[in-house]
């Protein structure tokens, strides 16, 4: 029966490892969170800082490694198109861009770097959001599974962020954004599964971004989270509309107490595919999505920004108090509905791994030359938002951008373990902590807190390091006080016959005065 | 920072995607000035002294009929449709000063109103750098001061190949319509070097390097040069 299969699609896609974090959560809570400037800590679109004078900054990272091992090009756009609206979705406009690569050492490696790198040109150009920084690195456990992590910050003034919650009944659910396709169908349990080098690789599940669509959605965001319309927002990602409408809700009711719930009605769904079925519809990951949580009495003013950016914008639900997950579709001309308590959608999902001891893999990792790294971020705007004192063109680890409203500067540092996890997990992750911790010292910096990209292969080798990992980041944080504000974690990485070392990538940002 | 003088308005050309639009009022903003954002789909000519058409991605460099559905590329083309540029047109036909940046003179080449054409640059790749760039001709908006001098500015552009027929180039080199070059290191492969033209009635300028991303005395002097033209 239809129904069955809609509520066990629902069930397994939210209990999937990208979608629920039910391995890593256990280790995570272990990290530090907390500070008295600390606005929003992990469990958001992104995390947020407060800066000073009234301004905040949003500040999160991301991985698409495994839709870029697979088509390259589009693979790291839409990572970096999904960090962008990570960032304004919490209200912030986006002002730099930070991304760190790995590659193989075989032949296909050198084929996937032109792609990732036109692939994150491509679209952060054309966004205009400058990337300020990045590194390269080169290991033969990355055959077959490059990393491509991208980390996005932003600016809010702290009176207009934005959350992705449904706190009212009664409010709208507003669809706005690229229509919804085929592309990406289970994307977010594709990116759960092994990769078999040699079987057919699933060039479906890869969706194609436009960059052009998220300025829009930008602009749109941005000026919107000026206003005082709207409650929540939620961007599209991983099991898209299913994802956003039912997360909006659980947030609502975990911060109201009530039972909020969240009805769609599936058949005003925008789509670019005919016949597409409610299952498509709910777990597409079509980019360039946003869902609005628009209050009830200013429906027409929000219509009215999205018009004229030029958006094609729908009310497709409405938030209730049923604490209910209601899908409305129709079927053989009947209408029909789904009912799901938010309750079973979110259970405390955990899956326990045992913490079998790293198994060091041993090998020479290199850091990409000078001339290989100049030639990639020429290819960057670097200087757009002209905030950029220290980029790229000058040698280090960091940037520096001037927060010209405030009368400070924003430095910003990252690292990685440069592979000494693969001896000694608790030493790596204690190493890349160091190094962008003094870096920002080194600036005379006011280390605010950080972000954490945690690349890891399978389970069954891999979350005795990952639990090592957390527990020394964990404490090294506490110690120097700065605080984990957000991160994402990135499991099952290699391909038959092995699995890549440990490799935690940080971002940690500070303020100084100018 | 208020300068003695006159403050100017200026408006600035803004289509969806022009990602240099704050920065462009910024550099305004920091000389003491009054910039504000012009819509493209604007119609009545503004109450200012200078136009400036922005860097950046003018409707994404496609054509299309809405923006969530199919469209094909044609940078420069879709912008020729806003109701803004009749107000572009006339403004330069009655002999008012533009600026176009980048994006902006791509699109002002596009309209007619510069002369030549941009391919996409020679490398085949998006190129961003500090390069080195040298004024000449009949200068920034005029200011003779300026002739001669190299000043270090960013680039950042994938189609900034500025192409033009070996006729054409003689009568702008002889007008002294070339005013900007690139100095040295040639970033795109355009035809000897040229990084920035001037209409022939002298008061349009479009220039590929990007004025609002150089250092605070660079940023200045051509500040100043715009200040000078149009007080």
């Amino acid at each position: 029966m239809l129904d069955e299969n809609l509520k066990e699609t629902i069930i397994k896609t939210m209990h999937s490892e990208h979608c629920s974090y039910k391995s890593t959560r256990r280790h995570l809570a272990k990290l530090y969170t907390q500070g008295k400037d600390v606005i929003q800590g992990p469990g958001e679109n992104a995390g947020v800082v407060r800066l000073g004078g009234g301004l905040a900054l949003a500040l999160r990272i991301e991985s698409h490694n495994h839709p870029s091992a697979v088509d390259p090009y589009n693979g790291a756009a839409t990572g970096v198109g999904g960090i962008i609206r990570d960032i304004f979705t919490m209200g912030a406009r986006p002002i730099a861009l930070i991304d760190l690569l790995r590659f193989g050492t075989n032949a296909q490696a050198e084929h996937l770097i032109p792609g990732v790198v036109k692939g994150i040109s491509d679209y952060g150009n054309c966004v205009g959001i400058p990337v300020v920084g990045g590194e390269v690195f080169f290991d033969r456990t990355y055959n077959g599974n490059p990393l491509v992590n991208v980390c996005c910050m932003g600016l809010v003034d702290e009176k207009n962020i934005i959350y992705g919650n449904a706190l009212t009944p009664g409010n709208d659910l507003i669809y706005v954004g690229a229509r919804t396709g085929r592309d990406g169908v289970g994307g977010a349990s594709f990116a759960s599964q092994i990769f078999e080098q040699g079987s057919p690789r699933d060039i479906s599940a890869i969706q194609h971004g436009d960059p052009f669509l998220e300025k829009l959605l930008l602009e749109a965001c941005v000026e919107l989270a000026g206003t005082d319309w709207v409650e929540g927002m939620q961007d599209m990602g991983a099991a898209g509309l299913l994802c956003s409408t039912t997360e909006v809700a659980h947030r609502g009711q975990q911060k109201t107490g009530l039972s909020i719930g969240a009805r769609v009605y599936l058949d005003r769904i925008p789509t670019k595919a005919e016949g597409m079925t409610p299952r498509e519809l709910l777990i597409s990951e079509s980019q360039e999505r946003m869902m609005i949580v628009g209050k009830r009495l200013y429906r027409d003013k929000i219509m009215e920004v999205f018009k004229k950016w030029d958006l094609e914008a729908v009310v497709v639900g409405k938030v209730t108090s049923d604490g209910n997950y209601t899908l409305v579709f129709s079927e053989n001309g009947q209408e029909r509905k789904e009912i799901i308590k938010l309750k079973e959608i979110f259970g405390n999902i955990y899956q326990d791994w045992p913490l079998n001891k790293w198994v060091a893999q041993g090998g020479i990792y290199t850091k990409a030359s000078p001339a290989i790294t100049q030639r990639i971020w020429r290819q960057y705007d670097w200087r757009v938002g002209t905030r950029t004192v220290k980029g790229p063109n000058q040698p280090g680890s960091f940037a520096v951008l001037d927060l010209e409203e405030i009368g400070s500067e924003l430095v910003v540092a990252w690292s990685s373990d440069e592979g000494r996890s693969d001896e000694n997990p608790a030493l790596g992750i204690k190493y890349a902590f160091e190094k962008t911790y003094s870096y920002i010292k080194d600036q005379k910096a006011k280390p605010l807190g950080l972000t954490n990209c945690l690349n890891f292969g399978y389970p069954e080798d891999s979350m005795g390091a990952f639990a090592q990992t957390t527990q020394e980041l964990g404490r090294v944080c506490k110690e120097y006080e700065v605080p984990v504000l957000s991160g994402n974690v990135s499991l099952y990485n290699g391909v038959s016959g092995h699995t890549i070392k440990p490799t935690p990538m940080l971002v940690m940002v500070g303020l100084r005065g100018k | 920072m208020v300068k003695k003088g006159r403050l100017l308005d200026i408006a600035i050309v803004r289509f969806p995607g022009s990602n240099c639009d704050f920065d462009t009022l910024r550099f305004f903003q920091r000389g003491g000035h009054n910039p504000k954002f012009l819509w493209h789909q604007e119609t009545n000519p503004p109450e200012v002294d200078l136009l400036v058409l922005p860097g950046g991605f003018a409707f994404g460099d496609r054509v299309y009929e809405k923006a969530t559905g199919s469209f094909h590329l044609d940078p420069g083309v879709q912008a020729l449709n806003s109701p803004v540029m009749r107000v572009v047109t006339e403004w330069a036909d009655d002999g008012r000063p533009i600026l176009g940046i980048c994006n902006g003179f791509q699109i002002l080449v596009h309209v007619g109103i510069l002369p030549g054409k941009f391919l996409q640059n020679e490398s085949g790749q998006f190129f961003c750098d500090d390069v080195d760039c040298r004024v000449e001709g009949k200068s920034f908006f005029g200011d003779q001061s300026m002739v001669g001098n190299v000043y270090r500015i960013n680039v950042a552009h994938g189609f900034g190949r500025y192409q033009i027929d070996s006729g054409e180039y003689k009568n702008l080199d002889s007008n002294g319509q070339i005013f900007l070059r690139y100095h040295g290191f040639n970033p795109n492969g355009s035809d000897q070097g040229i990084a920035g033209v001037i209409n022939r009635e002298g008061n349009v300028f479009g220039m590929m390097p990007h004025p609002e991303r150089t250092d605070p005395t660079t940023r200045a002097l051509f500040l100043e040069a715009i200040e000078k033209y149009v007080r």
